[in-house]
C-alpha cells in the first residue's frame, strides 16, 4: 500500500516538473519569437524611414529612385511572401502619411503607387472572401489616397456586408468629395448613424464650398437613410436654399426622417413667413404627438 | 560653428523625416525619442528646438514646463498628433512658443519658419 503511494507521488511530481519544463520552454520560445519579430519591425521601420526622408529632403545629391527604394524594402524583408512584413509596412505607410500634409503628403502619395507592397490591399478586397479583409484592404487604400483604384471600389458601395459597404462609401467621399452624393440613389442598404455622421465629418473635412448640384440630384432617392443624411448635410452646412427639401420631409412617413427635419428646421431658424403658414398647414399630417409639439415649439419661438 | 537644433520625437520615421530637413536647412541636428533619452552636455544652447508632447506618463503641460526647466534654446516648434484646441491654449499660456503643428503638418511651414 505504501508502495503504491510512494509510486502516485512520484508520477505526479514528475507530472508537475514536466509541465514546469514544458512551460519555462514555452516562454523562451515565445520571447525569442518576440525578440526576433521586434528586430525585424525595427528594421523594417529604420529603413523605411530612412528611405522616405532621403525621398523627401535628400541630404547629398538627388532623391533615392523608386526602384532603388524597392531595392531596399526589398532586402529588408518586403516580399509578397512574407504577408506580416508587407501588413507592417502599409500601417508605416499609412502612419507617416496621415502625419505629414501639404507638398509632402502629394510626394508620397505618388511614391506608394511605386513601391512594394504593390497590390496587396487592393488584392484584398478583389481576391479574399473574408468581409473583413476586404474592407480592411478598402480602409488602406483610401488611408494612402490611392485614387486610381476608385473604380475598383465603387462596386462595393452598396456591399451587403456593413463593414465592407461603410469603407466604400467613406473611401469614395475621400476620393470624389461632394461628387460622391451622386452615389447616394443607388444605396438600398441601411446607413448608420455613426456612418452618417462620418461621411458629414468627411465632407467638412474637404474645406470646400458645398457643390448645390450634387447634393439636388441625390434627392431623388427613397432611402430614408440616405434623405436623414442629406438632412444632416444640409443641417451642418447651414444650407437654407434647400429649405424646401428640408419642409417637404417633415411629413415623410419616416419618424427618423422627420426627427432629422425637424432637427434641421430648428438649426437654420427659419424665419420665414411663407415658411412658417406651411409648416403651420401641414402640422396635422404628422403622425407623431412628440413631434407636433416639437414644431409648434418652435413656431411659438419664432 | 553650425546652428544647434534639438528634435524630440518618438516616431522613428517623422524623427528622421524631420532630422533631414533641418540637415538640409545647415543644423547640426541632436535628435532623441524622448527627454528621459537625452544626453544634455552643460551649457548647450540649440537655436531651434522641435519636441513632439505626447509621451507615456506625462501631460503635456508637465512636459513643456519640464522642457522648459531643462533645456536652453532661442525658439521651440511643437509638432504632434494632438490637435485638441484645449491642449494646445494650455500649453500657450505655460511657455512661449514659435509654432504648434499638429497631423497633417505642412513642414514647408516649418521650414519657412527656421
Amino acid at each position: 500500500m505504501r508502495f503504491m503511494y510512494s509510486v502516485d507521488l512520484r508520477f505526479l511530481i514528475t507530472l508537475f516538473l514536466a509541465f514546469l519544463a514544458g512551460n519555462i520552454l514555452l516562454t523562451f520560445v515565445a520571447a525569442q519569437w518576440r525578440k526576433h519579430t521586434n528586430g525585424r519591425k525595427k528594421m523594417i521601420e529604420d529603413v523605411f524611414a530612412e528611405q522616405i526622408s532621403n525621398f523627401l529632403y535628400p541630404i547629398n545629391g538627388l532623391p533615392p529612385s523608386f526602384i532603388e527604394i524597392q531595392r531596399a524594402l526589398r532586402n529588408v524583408g518586403i516580399r509578397e511572401e512574407k504577408k506580416s512584413n508587407v501588413q507592417y509596412l502599409i500601417q508605416l505607410m499609412i502612419k507617416t502619411q496621415r502625419a505629414l500634409g501639404g507638398v509632402n503628403h502629394e510626394k508620397l502619395k505618388k511614391l506608394y503607387g511605386q513601391i512594394p507592397p504593390y497590390r496587396a490591399s487592393i488584392d484584398k478586397v478583389l481576391k479574399s472572401r473574408s468581409p473583413f479583409q476586404k474592407a480592411r484592404g478598402i480602409r488602406e487604400i483610401h488611408e494612402m489616397d490611392q485614387q486610381h483604384y476608385i473604380k475598383s471600389i465603387a462596386p462595393f458601395r452598396d456591399h451587403p456586408d456593413k463593414y465592407v459597404r461603410r469603407e466604400a462609401q467613406i473611401a469614395l467621399v475621400s476620393f470624389l468629395g461632394w461628387e460622391s452624393l451622386r452615389f447616394l440613389p443607388y444605396l438600398s442598404r441601411k446607413i448608420s448613424l455613426w456612418q452618417q455622421i462620418k461621411i458629414v465629418e468627411k465632407l467638412d473635412d474637404l474645406d470646400e464650398a458645398p457643390k448645390i448640384d450634387y447634393i439636388r440630384n441625390a434627392y431623388s432617392t427613397t432611402n430614408p437613410d440616405a434623405i436623414e443624411l442629406l438632412l444632416r448635410i444640409i443641417k451642418k452646412f447651414y444650407l437654407y436654399s434647400e429649405i424646401e427639401y428640408v419642409f417637404n420631409n417633415v411629413i415623410h412617413k419616416n419618424y427618423e426622417v422627420r426627427k432629422a427635419a425637424i432637427y434641421c428646421l430648428l438649426s437654420l431658424n427659419v424665419l420665414d413667413h411663407n415658411i412658417k403658414k406651411r409648416l403651420l398647414e401641414s402640422i396635422g399630417q404628422i403622425p407623431s404627438d412628440i413631434q407636433r409639439s416639437q414644431l409648434i415649439k418652435y413656431l411659438n419661438k419664432t | 560653428m553650425k546652428l544647434q537644433a534639438l528634435l524630440i520625437q518618438e516616431d522613428v520615421t517623422l524623427r528622421s523625416i524631420i532630422s533631414h530637413l533641418l540637415l538640409r536647412k545647415g543644423y547640426e541636428c541632436h535628435a532623441a525619442a524622448s527627454l528621459g533619452n537625452l544626453d544634455i552636455t552643460d551649457n548647450q544652447k540649440y537655436q531651434v528646438v522641435i519636441s513632439d508632447v505626447l509621451f507615456h506618463g506625462i501631460r503635456p503641460e508637465e512636459y513643456v514646463l519640464k522642457l522648459q526647466q531643462r533645456l536652453t534654446y532661442e525658439k521651440l516648434f511643437i509638432i504632434t498628433m494632438l490637435g485638441q484646441a484645449k491642449v494646445k491654449r494650455g500649453i500657450y499660456k505655460l511657455i512661449d512658443v514659435d509654432g504648434y503643428y499638429d497631423y497633417p503638418i505642412d513642414l514647408s511651414e516649418l521650414e519657412q519658419k527656421i
